[in-house]
């Protein structure tokens, strides 16, 4: 019993049972101090039972906690960051080689879905992630926020009503190229996940991506001597992205896998080493993962048992990497052991 | 805002800002103790505000928090975006005329 003549024991007990919520390390460094002050609060209200709100309050806080020790709001940004940059590049060089083609007038013609003059709705995931990118810059964060989670889930939505089209992923009709719109949408939501920053380097890291895959779509078009003869000089295909990409280009299944289990190993690596940057490669690392499988599930189909050895491969690396986000880094330990404050 | 507003007045504990934020706010800001601890962590993380040590009172655990140097600089950057707008809001007000009554007085002028 408290001076007040209120029962604070069994409330502390509730409130004790009620930050399991929070991360067990979280629960280590700060549980005494939340639980004082919730005690305060309410000897000073007479209460011997917690408010549902607070009870909430604490829940939802607790949640938050726990995805802030994997990812701390440094790496959430820095991904939503780099995410917003590859997704403005890629979904720009997307619209222009494949939804408008403005050297090949004929595509409209054989577009299965056109929307307007453009050969599909593509366009409009475009729009979005511009928009997107536009909002950043004029700092209405979430604005922006709620463009890319727009593009994305419209991105899903082409995937879903307009691929079948080409059932067989032989691309014969300009239609939206699904890997490409898997990676758009994942990308569209790592970049909802944090508060992409309006810096030099994320302007940079567009004109980068705009630039590189130019690039490679244009090299890879001046190597191709079997497709160009038999268009007569003229492209006639509509899959630039998954002809000189994803199926047999620079990114293609084996590639991708291997950069992805390279990012999260060097992930892992930082993280041990007291490295933020390790959050933010595995959040960036998603998408490409969500894309990757999607093209193992294309081009592995016919085998499963070697697609589902693929789809082990990464989620197994996935999860060994968030495991080993949640570990204390190396340089904290060792400087809560010599009696450094607590940073919490 | 109101947490470093709280801190630039001295250390405090977690109920003690409690009730200072509402007393800032006019009782309009009742914050709850979740809400208070994420933003204290946030606040610690960016470096504007510091654990200033721990003490048990009467059975029960008491942490105190302080405002840092950078977190004085925020607020002081807050308080003079918040002095522009406000200043801003004034200059509309006192141009500003009700349309109905510059209609009447229009209207009154021709008869």
């Amino acid at each position: 019993m408290s001076v007040v003549g209120v029962d604070l024991q069994h409330l502390e007990q509730r409130y004790r049972r009620q930050l399991r919520w929070y991360p067990g390390r979280w629960r280590q460094e700060n549980e005494d101090a939340m639980v004082g002050t919730l005690l305060d609060v309410a000897e000073e209200e007479g209460r011997e039972r917690p408010r549902r709100a607070e009870m909430l309050d604490l829940a939802a806080h607790g949640l938050g906690a726990r995805l802030s020790a994997v990812f701390p709001a440094t790496s959430r940004d820095q991904a939503a960051s780099f995410a917003l940059a590859t997704g403005v590049a890629w979904s720009l060089v997307y619209f222009i080689v494949q939804d408008w083609m403005p050297w090949n007038p004929g595509a409209h013609a054989f577009a299965l879905d056109p929307f307007g003059p453009f050969n599909s709705a593509g366009v409009l995931v475009t729009a979005l992630w511009v928009l997107a990118g536009v909002l950043v810059l004029a700092r209405r964060s979430t604005a922006a926020r709620f463009s890319t989670l727009g593009a994305a889930a419209l991105a899903v939505i082409l995937i879903v009503v307009q691929t079948p089209s080409s059932p067989e992923y032989v691309v014969v009709y300009p239609s939206p190229d699904r890997v490409t719109f898997v990676l758009l949408a994942g990308l569209g939501l790592i970049a909802a996940v944090g508060k992409p920053r309006r810096k030099w380097t994320t302007a940079a890291s567009a004109t980068g991506w705009f630039a590189a895959l130019s690039g490679v779509l244009l090299i890879m078009n001046q190597l191709d001597t079997v497709s160009v003869p038999l268009a007569a000089g003229r492209p006639s295909w509509y899959d630039f992205f998954n002809r000189y990409l994803w199926s047999g280009g620079p990114l293609g299944p084996g590639v991708v896998g291997i950069m992805i289990v390279v990012a999260l190993s060097a992930a892992v690596a930082f993280r041990v080493t007291g490295q933020r940057l390790g959050g933010t490669l595995v959040l960036s690392a998603v998408p490409w993962a969500a894309s990757t499988l999607v093209n193992w599930a294309m081009y592995l189909g016919a085998d499963p048992s070697s697609f589902v050895l693929a789809v082990l491969m990464v989620v197994v690396w996935v999860a060994l990497s968030i495991a080993a986000l949640t570990l204390r880094p190396r340089a904290q330990q060792e400087g809560q052991a010599q009696g450094a404050p607590d940073p919490a | 805002m109101l947490v470093l507003t709280s801190l630039a007045g001295g250390r405090k504990h977690g109920y003690a800002l409690i009730a200072d934020a509402a007393e800032l706010s006019g009782g309009r800001v009742q914050l709850k103790v979740g809400t208070l601890y994420a933003a204290l962590d946030r606040l610690v993380e960016q470096g504007l505000v510091a654990v200033a040590g721990d003490e048990v009172v009467d059975g029960r655990n008491r942490r105190y928090f302080e405002v840092t140097a950078e977190g004085i600089d925020e607020l002081r950057a807050t308080a003079s975006r918040l002095e522009a707008n406000a200043a801003a809001a004034r200059a509309r007000i006192s141009e500003w005329r009700p349309r109905g009554i510059a209609g009447q007085v229009q209207f009154g002028g021709a008869s």
